[in-house]
């Protein structure tokens, strides 16, 4: 993949949030250390984070496209991906499950709508997750729905490079 | 008898959890509880065992908002064990990276938690419709603060490159350089800030506070000094244990630390500001008698004009260091420590915290004691609390509720740190 596509160098943006050590919620950092790797990607940037909202809209501001990364626990089944496209579609509110402080992601989309300092465009995937406990490993539903997520945005990030429409 | 109930169930904009009941008894005040029930962490006693060097990464996972600290203290006691003092480049990189968290936390309780209060809005969201500029302004200072600390740190939450002796890596000359201009903005956007903040609606309330912090011969305290008070204490980090201690409590998970002799005591900004006046540059100096609060401010209210300042210092400071930076040849000192113990206490952005630490022959640690700015604040709040409500006894249910909320807030608490939501019972008999 190359960054001669239409879009600059620096304007997309992918973003893991999530915290490494409470096992499944680690998933969205799992996908960037993936993404990370793949030689293939250029001309992207990688954020991996904690659950804090003011940070992401700082990172985000004047990108073109955003692809964001997410633990969720919606109560469905653990492994389970949903694809939103934030600025056309309703989010669910318990994204970022385990954000104590600071504000959540679609917090983070309002104050960042009222500021006008959103992305031109901004995709969430939201990945079920179920044991958040302390450690490392993500149970085995969630690492498979890792892989998945890492390969749906593979093809993001080649459509918009070719300036083609979404990927599902 | 009067009977009257008030309960908040989450008191938001503090970092972590906990609950506050306030208990009135025939138009009296009988009890207030600050309740901390975050799980005790245990870090103290699986720090037990483990190399020396591995302190100042452990600890730093107390708190995400201020991991520089507690790699700073760690690191100090045990370069104190070895009877090291590290000087130079790497000391100016140190206090470097505390200018990047005091910038970052600073901005985030100024704009995001706190001026919200004064504004009678509910979060920042709401005060973002109405003051965009300052929200933004806000951000932006936040992300330079992080960003510094991403440059000296290799990242902003819990930095990796802090070690004893120094840091694994250090910066360029020229990255350096390429944070000037952020950073030139960022002490202009702090002026503005405490012009600001200085006309926002502060309630007419003092408090005579015993002030605690770290006092320097030459400079505002990040890093070094000793321990002092308004009200007498002078001493070596050696010599903290014996004037103050920390108290389990049945209703927090949390310890309690006063004074020996008795009394609540206050760190952070306020304590800072009011010890070490005379330590701040000229322009902090001229800002903060432009604000009406030169040389002492007891108002709780009013610490959002002090963190402020303390903004615009850690800018000017951040400047300065590194106007005159060397890159080190070595990015560390090797210190060796034999058995024995050793003190670090440095100024988080909440106040001093102190660690103590006793390692064997083999570098081990045996025995290990943190004490974090917000343990040591939680009794001077809850004593804030009662006066005010002791008061405010006739003030409406839901306006008592929410100024308590804000007396709560005015004090930063981390609550991560001494032991996450917040929840505010107010019962009347």
């Amino acid at each position: 993949m190359s960054s001669s596509g239409k879009h600059r160098k620096n304007n997309v943006l992918v973003i893991g949030i999530g915290n490494m050590f409470r096992c499944d919620d680690g998933v969205g950092l799992c996908v960037i250390e993936d993404l990370q790797k793949d030689p293939e990607i250029t001309g992207v940037d990688f954020m991996m984070m904690k659950p804090d909202g003011y940070s992401l809209i700082e990172a985000w501001d004047s990108r073109e496209l955003v692809i964001v990364v997410d633990a969720a626990m919606s109560g469905g089944p653990t492994g389970t991906i949903r694809r939103f496209e934030a600025f056309s579609e309703s989010i669910p509110y318990n994204l970022s499950p385990l954000s104590t402080h600071a504000i959540s992601l679609t917090e983070a989309i309002k104050l960042a709508e009222t500021l006008d300092q959103l992305p031109e465009r901004m995709i969430i995937y939201a990945i079920e997750i179920g044991d958040v406990s302390h450690g490392d490993e993500l149970s085995p539903e969630v690492g498979e729905a890792g892989k998945k997520v890492t390969q749906k945005i593979k093809q993001e990030l080649q459509a918009e490079s070719e300036g083609t429409s979404e990927v599902h | 008898m009067k009977n009257k109930t008030i309960n908040v169930d989450y008191l938001s904009r503090v970092e972590g959890e906990g609950a506050l009941r306030v208990d009135i008894q025939d138009n009296q005040v009988k009890d207030v509880k600050l309740n901390i029930f975050e799980p005790p962490r245990y870090f103290e006693a699986f720090l037990r065992g483990r190399d020396f060097r591995e302190a100042p990464d452990i600890t730093a996972r107390i708190c995400g908002i201020c991991p520089v600290a507690y790699q700073m203290s760690a690191s100090h006691a045990m370069e104190d064990i070895a009877g090291r003092k590290i000087g130079g480049p790497i000391r100016e990189l140190r206090r470097l990276l505390y200018c990047g968290e005091w910038i970052e936390s600073h901005a985030l309780h100024v704009f995001m938690l706190h001026a919200p209060d004064f504004l009678g809005y509910e979060d920042a969201l709401q005060m973002a419709a109405e003051y965009p500029d300052q929200v933004k302004m806000g951000l932006k200072l936040k992300k330079i603060g992080n960003a510094l600390m991403d440059l000296l740190g290799g990242r902003s939450v819990h930095p990796i490159s802090p070690r004893v002796g120094g840091f694994y890596k250090v910066p360029t000359r020229q990255e350096l350089d390429a944070m000037v201009d952020d950073l030139k903005w960022a002490k202009d956007a702090s002026l503005e800030t405490v012009k600001w903040v200085s006309t926002l609606p502060f309630p007419d309330f003092e408090i005579d506070y015993e002030f605690v912090a770290l006092r320097h011969p030459d400079e505002y305290p990040f890093n070094e000094g000793r321990i002092v008070s308004n009200k007498g204490v002078d001493i070596p980090l050696s010599e903290f244990e014996k004037v103050f201690e920390e108290e389990h409590v049945q209703h927090s998970t949390a310890l309690h630390a006063h004074r020996k002799n008795g009394g609540p005591y206050l760190v952070g900004p306020l304590a800072r500001y009011n010890l070490n006046y005379d330590r701040l540059t000229p322009t902090v100096q001229k800002a903060a008698e432009e604000a009406g609060i030169a040389e002492t401010c007891k108002s709780p209210h009013k610490s959002i004009i002090v963190r402020s300042l303390e903004l615009l210092y850690a800018c000017e400071e951040a400047l300065r260091i590194i106007d005159q930076y060397a890159k080190p040849e070595c990015p560390y000192e090797e210190v060796k420590p034999g058995a024995g113990r050793g003190y670090g206490c440095t100024e988080a952005p909440r106040g001093i915290l102190y660690h103590r630490y006793d390692i064997d022959d083999n570098g081990a640690i045996t025995d290990a004691k943190i004490v974090p700015p917000t343990s040591q604040n939680q009794e001077m709040i809850e004593s804030d609390l009662r006066s005010y409500v002791e008061n405010h006894l006739e003030m409406e249910e839901e306006e008592l509720q929410w100024k308590c909320e804000q007396i709560v807030r005015n004090y930063d608490p981390c609550i991560s740190c001494s032991t996450h939501f917040l929840k505010l019972d107010i019962n009347r008999k």
